[in-house]
Formats: structure tokens, sequence, C-alpha cells
């Protein structure tokens, strides 16, 4: 129906026709621009300024265009951009480097606290060890959005629990740096259980007669724990760790819920923030930016996220063997 | 047990890690005694306290401070306190007036919820078709799948909100901002990870079980509805709970979706609501993220035991629980009375953890060997059961399984246990068609009753000639001619009177020591069979007797010795007078009348000749015989004497022919009566077959009772001054550890029929040998005995007097008469037999229940009677010991109840720990498998 158009012969605009507006009611319209093919520029009909097709719009010399375009192949721009362009480059590596030393500090820090804390509760005959980690599994339980939010509330600088506590009054989540520190302090808090779980497990795993053994050949209680244990241990949960690592990689909760990327980084293109990682970064790029959703861009930004998680994935996998059950 | 199983060294059964770990003696419990004890503790245990609640307090803070902002009055976030003066659920109103809450929260349980149960249902069908059938495209369908889920969902959301824009330009009700597409996401994120992660699980079934089913006719359907999604429930709990918990947390998808506010989850809602408005908006957002939280606390709390599998302590432990089993009770033979040429189903269970991928059946129908390869039959998280039919060609069969596993370990399982070496087929399981002992002795418990020491009436006394009587208070004559003239002139209507005793210990059936005429106390040297002696009341005192105990449902069995007679037995006088009478033939006479065979040269029992037609009609052979004369007149069975002897005499071995001839007059004169045979060694070549039912299992069980019970202080009998020997043997009675004994039960018990096993006589005493009591070297270690005695297959046998603690250094002396001044009993023993007893009779499990050890320490035997009604898992300790840890998978249990009257089970980290103390008995009902 739209397309119905009933040319009127006449003194009327030359192109002028009777068109359906609504259902129910009709006009006569004029086209506004008028499509030269010889050279395929666009004119409007009215002033005469002329619009020449730039990546899927027409656009006048002073860079207005007409709505809406339409679909250009642009190859590997998005890509090049991402690598070439210094307002673009610049905070995308910084987010890829923040992103690549929260996720290993992450692990890092809930291991070695989850560790400890096994270790010290592996003593055979220590009563109430069941009740600490079911107590312990419970924070780690509680759905992560509620929790970045609580610590959201508890690190704000005005109001914050943590600062009427101390009587201080840090700027949890505003500074660059202690943005960052906070962030990694809640995952601490947020993951410590979970580690402390899986290496109390891997711990009681280990034969008994291997640290006898070690003792016998007179090794001390250090020598037995890095000759011995920790090699043990680590292979148990190297498994775990990776998968660790590949969560905290994309933890868009924590980031985007606890500091929601910000503090923003001075100077950036794109909406670019101290604590943002890759997937927080892409999700502002989408949904936030200032100059309108960057829809193309942010895909780009997510096929680089997958190229990596991906590799690590495969790295993984070689241990698995995943591949080798298809058949 | 010379071999534990392939690969599992002797672990389970290791004493010395048994000796290890019972000097790790310190505890986590701070005592008051001194500043020193409490340093040592602190050192030990408490500063780990110290860190633990450190620890808790950390994750704790944030969330006793949100139930702290809850319960405030004011909303605002700045208020000091910890804990409010005012608590008030204002905050909670305010919340729930402002918003949507519950709206959110029934939307989260409705996309989350749905999406999880959807994904679980859609993941296990596309895994059966992946794991069960072959089709083309499977290949590339799989590999496809695993790309898919290597791409994290999270990171397709930029397209995933393109798309939703475009759909809903289309179709609308499943377009950006409704439910349904937040659904169908969550479904797309959730589909591909999980039905790999199931396939691979789908994989680990065997596929034996769906190929029978399939054979059967059963369709697709069915295997996936009745066989597949049965054995993996767990697997699909997990996946259920893994696909709630990841859908409830995720916040990036569900706020790129959800627009309106009627939509939002609880994620998007609350986020939306506190958006930066920390000062205004915390105490209800307080309260809103407690309420959000309490589903999923109580969801995970409940899971915990299963998010944790590496922390699970039980996991380690490894014992006899976890080998491959099967032996003859009604659990792993279909019919454990089969008839000849009947297809018996026989059973072997085997724990997962073996490896074991294959099993095969050995037999040997007419003496080829056969090989049958088992099925599946039925398996669980924890073992698996295999099935294959035995077919009875023959009326004695052996088989033995052969278990093969994945990396191409082969064992072997025969009545002895598992093997990975070669052996030959002694130790096989056996199945006879012959028949067995009647079905009611299966249930029994007797009591034996020495005739002149029992009870003694009032009536009054002709006393033989040859008789020394004696007052029932007298001392014991020991050795010599006077032991045996020494008559107390009990009898049978003292045995009568005191009927009530026995039905109150909880016996079913009495042994009566010879009753013939007879010039000795002990009446095994009979003057006739067919005079019941007079000075224990003749004939009419045996009728009454059988009466009165046959009115009270109790048996009575009389005790025979076809071996030999006494040399004034009317048959003997008769031989010796006259040559050529018939009564010559039935003796060894190598010169008449004064030269003739005697067991074991002791002239005054001539021993019989059972080659002799007229001898065997007289004595054994149809219905005018001796055997089946008693018989009709009431006795409901025979114990024969010396039964290992019997008809063998140099060349002369009719050994089996007697008893062959006795069991079948003792079949059609009364089928439901009883035979058992004395026997002091291995009874392997006369039983289970056509002949004695089952024998006196001293062998079997008495000596290694003894040898693993025994006093630890030397027995020197105070009238010899030596050492109690084994049985008459020329050493001392042995000290067994618990691995040895447990190797000896099993050896003897592999030698048997299951059902023989389970009728044998199970004697911890007898007249014939010391007192068990002097033996143990007190009540304690004869009530562990005891223990032994009521919950292992067999019969328990109760010689009169052991219930009342009577004590005994050799057979004299343990004939000592029985006090009935009540005073001198030991009440605390007869208390214990008597709750031993009804024990057994309660729980058909401890009668005819299968066997398993669990645990095999020195000083503990811990195992399992099983029925498939009842599971009671038992330990009898000889002295104190480390307690035993079993893992709760390897048990199939995580509870158990005490049956008397002991502390229960519960299952802690996966394990069940027992008590250590000991000399002990603890008799536990379990809980039925997870």
């Amino acid at each position: 129906m739209q397309q119905l158009r009933i040319p009127v012969e006449g003194d009327t605009v030359e192109g002028g026709a009777i068109q359906l507006i609504t259902f129910n009611s009709a006009g006569f319209r004029v086209p506004r621009y008028d499509y030269r093919p010889d050279d395929g520029v666009l004119v409007d009909t009215q002033d005469g300024v002329e619009y020449t097709p730039v990546e899927g719009t027409f656009t006048n010399a002073e860079g207005q265009s007409v709505n809406p375009g339409w679909r250009v192949p642009i190859g590997f721009d998005n890509y090049t951009q991402l690598l070439t362009s210094p307002q673009i480059r610049a905070p995308f590596l910084r987010v890829l480097l923040w992103t690549i030393s929260f996720a290993v500090l992450s692990v890092v820090t809930t291991f070695a606290v989850g560790l400890l804390l096994a270790m010290a509760l592996n003593k055979p005959g220590l009563k109430g060890l069941k009740t600490y980690r079911t107590l312990l599994i419970l924070p780690y339980a509680l759905p992560s959005f509620l929790t970045a939010l609580i610590w959201a509330g508890l690190l704000n600088e005005s109001f914050g629990a943590v600062n009427n506590l101390l009587r201080v009054a840090v700027p949890w989540l505003n500074d660059p740096w202690m943005a960052k520190v906070s962030i990694l302090l809640v995952n601490l808090w947020l993951g410590f259980p979970y580690m402390f779980i899986i290496s109390l497990g891997a711990l009681q795993s280990i034969p008994s007669d291997l640290l006898e053994a070690a003792r016998t050949d007179g090794a001390t209680g250090l020598q037995a724990f890095r000759r011995v244990t920790f090699p043990l241990l680590f292979v148990a949960v190297a498994p775990l760790l990776i998968a660790s690592f590949a969560f905290n990689f994309n933890n868009f909760n924590i980031v985007f819920l606890l500091t929601g990327g910000g503090p923003p980084i001075a100077g950036a293109q794109t909406p670019a923030g101290h604590t943002d990682i890759l997937i927080s970064y892409t999700y502002r790029l989408s949904f936030e930016g200032g100059r309108g959703p960057e829809y193309a861009f942010a895909a780009a930004v997510a096929v680089v996220i997958f190229l990596i998680v991906a590799s690590i994935s495969a790295y993984s996998f070689r241990y698995t063997k995943a591949l080798e059950e298809i058949n | 047990m010379s071999s534990q199983g392939p690969g599992t060294a002797a672990s389970g059964i290791d004493e010395e890690a048994d000796e290890r770990l019972s000097s790790d003696a310190d505890r986590d419990q701070p005592e008051t005694g001194g500043a020193g004890t409490f340093a040592r503790w602190f050192r030990d245990f408490g500063w780990r306290h110290l860190v633990a609640v450190a620890a808790l307090l950390f994750a704790f803070f944030p969330v006793i401070y949100i139930v702290s902002a809850a319960i405030k009055p004011t909303g605002s976030i700045s208020a000091q306190r910890l804990i409010p003066a005012n608590p008030s659920l204002v905050n909670f109103r305010t919340l729930f007036n402002d918003t949507l809450f519950f709206r959110w929260l029934w939307n989260t349980i409705l996309i989350a919820g749905g999406a999880s149960v959807t994904t679980v249902f859609l993941c296990a069908l596309g895994a059966y078709a992946f794991s069960r059938q072959r089709f083309k495209g499977r290949r590339g369908g799989l590999l496809f799948i695993l790309l898919a889920q290597m791409f994290p969902p999270l990171l397709a959301f930029v397209a995933l909100f393109l798309l939703a824009v475009e759909i809903g330009n289309v179709f609308p009700a499943v377009g950006l901002d409704t439910r349904l597409l937040l659904f169908f996401v969550y479904l797309g994120t959730a589909l591909s990870v999980n039905t790999w992660l199931m396939k691979g699980f789908f994989d680990t079934l065997p596929r034996d079980m769906d190929e029978s089913a399939e054979i059967d006719g059963a369709s697709h359907v069915q295997i996936f509805f009745r066989i597949i999604l049965p054995l993996t429930t767990p697997i699909l709990a997990v996946i259920f709970l893994l696909t709630l918990i990841t859908t409830n947390t995720d916040f990036i998808l569900s706020s790129i979706i959800l627009r309106d506010e009627q939509n939002y989850t609880l994620a998007v809602g609350l986020t939306q609501y506190i958006s930066n408005q920390y000062g205004a908006r915390w105490g209800p957002f307080a309260a809103g993220a407690i309420v959000g939280s309490l589903p999923v606390i109580a969801d995970v709390a409940s899971e915990v035991p299963r998010l944790q599998p590496h922390a699970r302590r039980g996991q380690g432990l490894s014992g006899p629980l976890d080998w491959p089993h099967h032996d003859g009770s009604s659990l792993y033979v279909s019919d454990p009375q089969p008839e000849l040429d009947e297809d018996v189903a026989v059973f072997v269970r085997v724990p997962r953890t073996t490896g074991v991928e294959r099993v095969w059946l050995r037999s040997a129908p007419d003496g080829e060997e056969t090989f049958t390869e088992a099925v599946l039959d039925r398996a669980d998280d924890h073992e698996t059961w295999w099935r294959a039919d035995l077919h009875l060609r023959n009326p004695e069969n052996r088989y033995r399984f052969l278990l093969g596993s994945g990396d191409g370990r082969l064992a072997w399982l025969r009545g002895e246990g598992l093997c990975d070496e070669d052996t030959p087929d002694v130790a096989d399981f056996r199945l006879h068609a012959y028949g067995s002992a009647p079905d009611w002795a299966l249930d029994a418990t007797c009591y034996g009753v020495f005739p002149d020491r029992f009870a003694r009436s009032e009536a009054k006394k002709d006393w033989p000639s040859w008789a020394q009587p004696a007052d029932w208070d007298d001392e014991v004559v020991r050795g010599g001619q006077a032991a045996m003239d020494q008559l107390y002139g009990g009898d049978l209507d003292g045995v009568r009177e005191r009927l009530d005793h026995i039905v109150e210990l909880g016996a079913t059936m009495i042994w009566l020591n010879p009753i013939f005429e007879s010039s000795s106390n002990h009446r095994y040297n009979a003057a006739s069979f067919d005079r019941i002696d007079p000075v224990l009341g003749g004939e009419q005192a045996l009728r009454a007797l059988l009466d009165e105990a046959h009115r009270r449902d109790l048996r009575i069995f009389g005790d025979l010795t076809p071996n030999h007679t006494g040399d004034d037995h009317d048959w003997f006088l008769t031989a010796q007078a006259d040559a050529d009478s018939a009564e010559a033939g039935f003796y060894f006479f190598s010169r008449h009348p004064d030269e003739y065979w005697a067991w074991l040269g002791v002239q005054s029992l001539p021993e019989l000749n059972h080659a002799d037609p007229e001898l065997r009609r007289r004595l054994w052979d149809g219905p005018d015989s001796v055997v089946a004369r008693w018989l009709a007149f009431g006795l409901d069975g025979w114990r024969i004497d010396v039964a290992h002897t019997t008809g063998r005499h140099g060349t002369t071995e009719l050994n089996h022919q007697v008893a062959r001839g006795i069991r079948r007059t003792l079949q059609q004169a009364k089928p439901d009566a009883y035979l058992v045979a004395e026997h002091f060694f291995d009874p392997t070549p006369v039983l289970g077959g056509d002949g004695w039912h089952v024998v006196m299992n001293y062998a079997g069980f008495t000596a290694q009772a003894w040898a693993w019970l025994r006093s630890p202080e030397a027995l020197v009998d105070p009238k010899t001054g030596e050492e109690l020997p084994l049985f008459g043997r020329p050493y001392p009675i042995p000290n067994s550890t618990g691995r040895q004994t447990a190797a000896s039960l099993d050896a003897f018990r592999a030698t048997l029929p299951w059902q023989a096993t389970l009728a044998s006589f199970n004697l911890l005493d007898s007249h014939d040998t010391p007192r068990f009591r002097t033996v143990a070297g007190g009540r304690d270690r004869q009530l562990a005995g005891v223990g032994l005695q009521m919950t292992m297959p067999g019969i328990p046998v109760v010689f009169a007097g052991d219930e009342i603690g009577l004590t005994g250094w050799d057979n004299e002396d343990a004939r000592k008469p029985m006090p009935w001044d009540e005073a001198k009993w030991d009440s605390a023993t007869l208390a214990a037999y008597r709750d031993l007893i009804r024990l057994r009779c309660e729980h058909p499990a401890l009668r005819r229940g299968g066997l398993r050890w669990a645990h095999v320490g020195a000083d503990v035997l811990v195992y399992l009677r099983e029925t498939r009604d009842e599971r009671l898992l038992v330990a009898v300790a000889r002295a104190g010991h480390p307690s035993v840890t079993l893992a709760a998978a390897s048990l199939g249990a995580t509870r158990g109840e005490h049956l008397l009257g002991g502390p229960d089970l519960t299952a802690a980290d996966g394990a069940l720990t027992l008590p250590g103390d000991g000399p002990a008995v603890h008799v536990w009902s379990l809980d039925h498998r997870e």
C-alpha cells in the first residue's frame, strides 16, 4: 500500500503524487531529493545542496547526512582503528592490559588466601571444619550482582560503611588506583572461599605417606611444602585456576556494578574507564557511548575478546583432551 | 586371604596403618588442666580456629552490614550503629511499596527456573542421541557444539541485542523487552555446554544395559526414560543447579533485553532501583538483597555436599568394600536352593573404582570349561551389578568369575575372594542341586545339652553298678576311668523341667548328647541303640520331653555313633559269643572273639563294619533302621559322632556311602530333619553333596574364634601345668591377628556351598573342648566371641552353661554340672547372650544375608550382613583399637542405627567413623543406599 502512488497530471510540481499517509488518509507528496544517476549524487530539491555517498549515507559538505543510510562493507576498518587510531588504541590497550592484570591478580590473590586458609585448617582432629566450610561457601553462593552492589554501597566515599568504620575518607571507587585496589579486594572476598574449598580437597587427597617419606628423609616443613605438597596440589587445581582466569577475564558483573568501569580515562575518545575490562568496555561502547551506540565497533572488540579466550580454552583443551571425545 | 585384589595391596587391612593412626592421640579439646596443656592445644589447634574465625569475619562483614541496614528504621546508609536502636521492618515496606519487587522475583523464578528445567530436558535428549545413536552429521554436530560452547555467550550480547530488535519487528511476542526472549537467550547460552557435559557422562554408562534392553524390544524412548534418566539423576540435578545459578547471577543479558519495569528480573530491578542513590535507598535495597538471596542460600546450602566433591575425606579410603563381591546369598544368587537343570542367575557387584568393564562367568558343565559373558544388570553412582546365567547341568557345580578392566588387567573372583594370579578350582564358588539342610535350620539357634550334667529331676535313681554317684555340687573328677564313671544323674525329665531356661535364652533347637543306655557318663559307648538309658528316665521320659519341646516349638535332635558301639553293646556281645551270628559280621575281628578293630585302639569301642549289609539295614539303611526309627519316634535330626572316620578302615573306604545312606534314610523318614556331622578338620571332602547336610564347624569357625579371641595371657591348665593346646594338637592355641582370622574364615567358608555355611554348626566350645570363657580369659572376650558367633553365617550353638559364664580347662572340666542357683550365674553374660540371640532372631540378614568385609584390623573385624531388605554393619573388637573410618560411598549408607543401644553412626565429610572401644560388639542397621 505504501508503494501505491497516483501520479497527478497537470500544473503540479514535477514528480509529485498522491500517496497513502496512514491507512485511511492520503495526501499529495513531493520528493525532497533528486537522485542524479550520472555521478550518484543526491540533490536537495529545495535548496540544491548536494549530498555525496560516504560510508553508507549521503553526506553534504558540512558533514550532515540524510537518514536512513545503507549497509556498506567496511572490511577490517574497525580492527584497524582499534590498532591505529591513537584516541581509540590508547584506551583499548589500557583496558586490555588491565583486563589481563585483573584476571591474573584475582586468581593469584584468591588462590593464595584460599590455600593459606586451607593449610591452616587442614589438621586431623580439628573440630568444626565442616561448619567453617559450610559457612564460608554461603557468601560465595550469593548472586554476584547483589554482592557487587552491596560492596559498592559499603565502599561509597561519603556514606559507605567502610569509611565510616575506619573514620577515613578514602575515595575507594573514584580514584583510578584505589578503584583498582577495591575491585581486587572485592573479588578476593568473592573468590577466596571457593579457592579454600578446592585447595582443602586437594590437600586432603595428597597421600600422607609421601609427606612422611619426605619427613623421614629430613625435609623441613618448608621444603616438604615446596617440593611435595605444592607440586601435587598444583597439578590438581591447575585446570580450575585456568577456568577461574577465563571467568575473571569476563567478570562483567563485578566491574560494571561496583565501579561502572570508572573513573573515566581522561581524553579518551571512547567511553573507557580506569577499571573497565574488555567486556564492560564493549558493553559501554554499545549502550552508553556519548556519540550514540557503536555496535559495529563493540562487536569487533567482542571478537578480539573471543580470540583471547578461545586461545586460553584451546590451551586447556590440550589437557582435557575434549577433542578426542568426538568419535 | 592370600590375595587382596589387583593393585590394592592390603589396603584396608593394613595393621601397621592402624598402629600409625593410633599414635595420633592428640585431640582438638582444650584441657583445663594447667597452662602447659592449653599452650600445647593452642599451638596445635587454637591458632587454626583463630584463623578460621578471622576468615569468617571477613566473609560475613558485608552480610552483617546488609542485615543491619535492612532493619534500621532510617533508610539512609550513613546511620552508624551496627545494631540499630529500634529495629523495624519499615525498609521492607518501603521496598515493597516503591518497587515491583515481588513481580521481579516472580520474573526471576519464571525465567531462570523455566530455562533450567528446559535446559536439563533438552540437553538430556540431545546427549542421549549423541552418546547412543549413530547418524549422519553426528560428528559435525558434536564439533559444532564444542566450538559453540567455547564462545562465551556474554560476548554475543551486541549481536543478541540487534537480533532481538529485528525479531521484535516480526514476532513481537519474543521481541526486545519480553521475558520469553530472555528465556530463549538463557536456553541458548546453556544448551551447548551442558549437552557436551551430559554426553560425556552418558558415555560412561555401560552400553550393555541399553543394548540388552534393546534386544528385549525396548524403544529408544523407553530406554531413555526407563534406564538412562533414572541412572543420571545426580548429574541432571547438578546441571539444573548450575544453570539456575548462572542465569540467576546474570545481569548483562537481562539488562540489555528487559526495558520495561514490569518485565525486570531482580538483577535489573534492584540495580536500577539503587542506581547510585546509596544515600537514600540503601535500607530498602538491603531489604531487597536479603529477600532476593534467601532462595539461593536455601538452594545452595542443600547442595553443599554435592558441590564439594573434592573435599570428601571418605574418598581417600579404600578397603574391602571397594572390591568386587559375590557370595551364595540371595542377593547374588537368584535361587540358593536350585534343582538340577535349572538356570540360576548369579550376580557380581563391582565398585566403579575397580575399573572393571567386562565380566565373565566360568563354570564347568560336564567337566568342560565354559565362559559366559555377564551382562550389566544395574548400576548406580558407586557400583555396577553384573549378571550371568549358570545352568545347573550337574548336581555339583563350581564357578568363578573373571573380571577384566579397561586397561587389560584381569582378576579372578572365587570363593576365597579376589586374586590376580591363576589358581586351581578348589576355592571356586559352589552351587549344588542336591537339596540342602531344612529351611528351619537356617533360622535356628542351638543349645547343647549333656544329659548327665544339665539337670536332675526328683525321680529316684537306680544307679548302675559301674557308676560312682556324685552329688550335683561335687567337683568333677578329671582324668582316668573315674572321670567316665562319675555319674551326677542328670536326666531327661530334668531337661524337660528346665525348658523355660532354654526358651528364655532364645534357643530354638536342642542337641542332646547320646541318650542310649551305656556304661559311661558320656554314653558314646552305647550298650544299645534301642533302649534309652533308664538312668535318664527311659523311653517314657524322652517321649515326655519331645512332646513338651515340640509344644514349645523347640526341636530336638539326637547323637548317634555309627562308627562304633560300646563293648557291652547287645550286638557286640552276640558277636563275641557266636562267630557265626549275623552280628559277628558287624565288627572287624582279627581273631575272634578278643582281637578286633577298635576306635583309636580303645578296646571298649569296637568299630562297626559298614560293608556288612545287615549292619547297614539295622543301623541306617531303610525304615527299620535305628536312624529312621528314632526320627519316627520324634527326634528332629541326628548329630553323627566322629563322622570323619565312620566307614573308614584301612582300604575300606565307605565314609561317603554311609553319609549318603544316612541322608537317604533321613530324607525318607522325615524330609525336614537335620543332619550334622562331627568334623574337627577340613570337611571339604565330605560336604555339600548328597551326604551330611553340614558339619560342626570346628575348623572353619571354632578354631578361628579361639585363635583371635584367646586370652593374651598364657593359658596354663593348673592341673597339667601345660599350655592349653588347640584340639589336642601338639601346639598351644595360636594367637592370630584379625587379618589371619578373616583369611581363615574366608578360606574354610569358600570350600562350602553357601547353604551349607548357613546351616553349619558355629560353636565356641562343646562337651569335647575346654570352655570358651577359659580360652578367652574372661567375660569381655567371651562376649566378643558370642558377638561373632551370633552375627556370622551358621547356626550358633551354645553349650549349656556358656551363657551363665561357666569355665573349664578341658572337656571333663567343661562338663561340670549346670548350677541352678542363679546366685552363681554371671547375669551380665546371660543378658548379653539373650540380647545377641534376640538380635539374630529379629534380623534375617544375620541368619541368611550375604557377608562382605568392610574392614579387617588386627583387633577389629567389621563386616556387612546384607539382604535385599536390610543391611547390618557388624564390628567385633577384641581390644581397644584405632577407630575405623569407612567411606559412606563405599558403604552405601550415611547413617547407622545401633541395635544394641550403642552410639548411632552418622556420616561426616563422606565417612562414617566407628567407635574404637574393645572388647566390644556393635551392630548397626544401615539406611539404604542414597
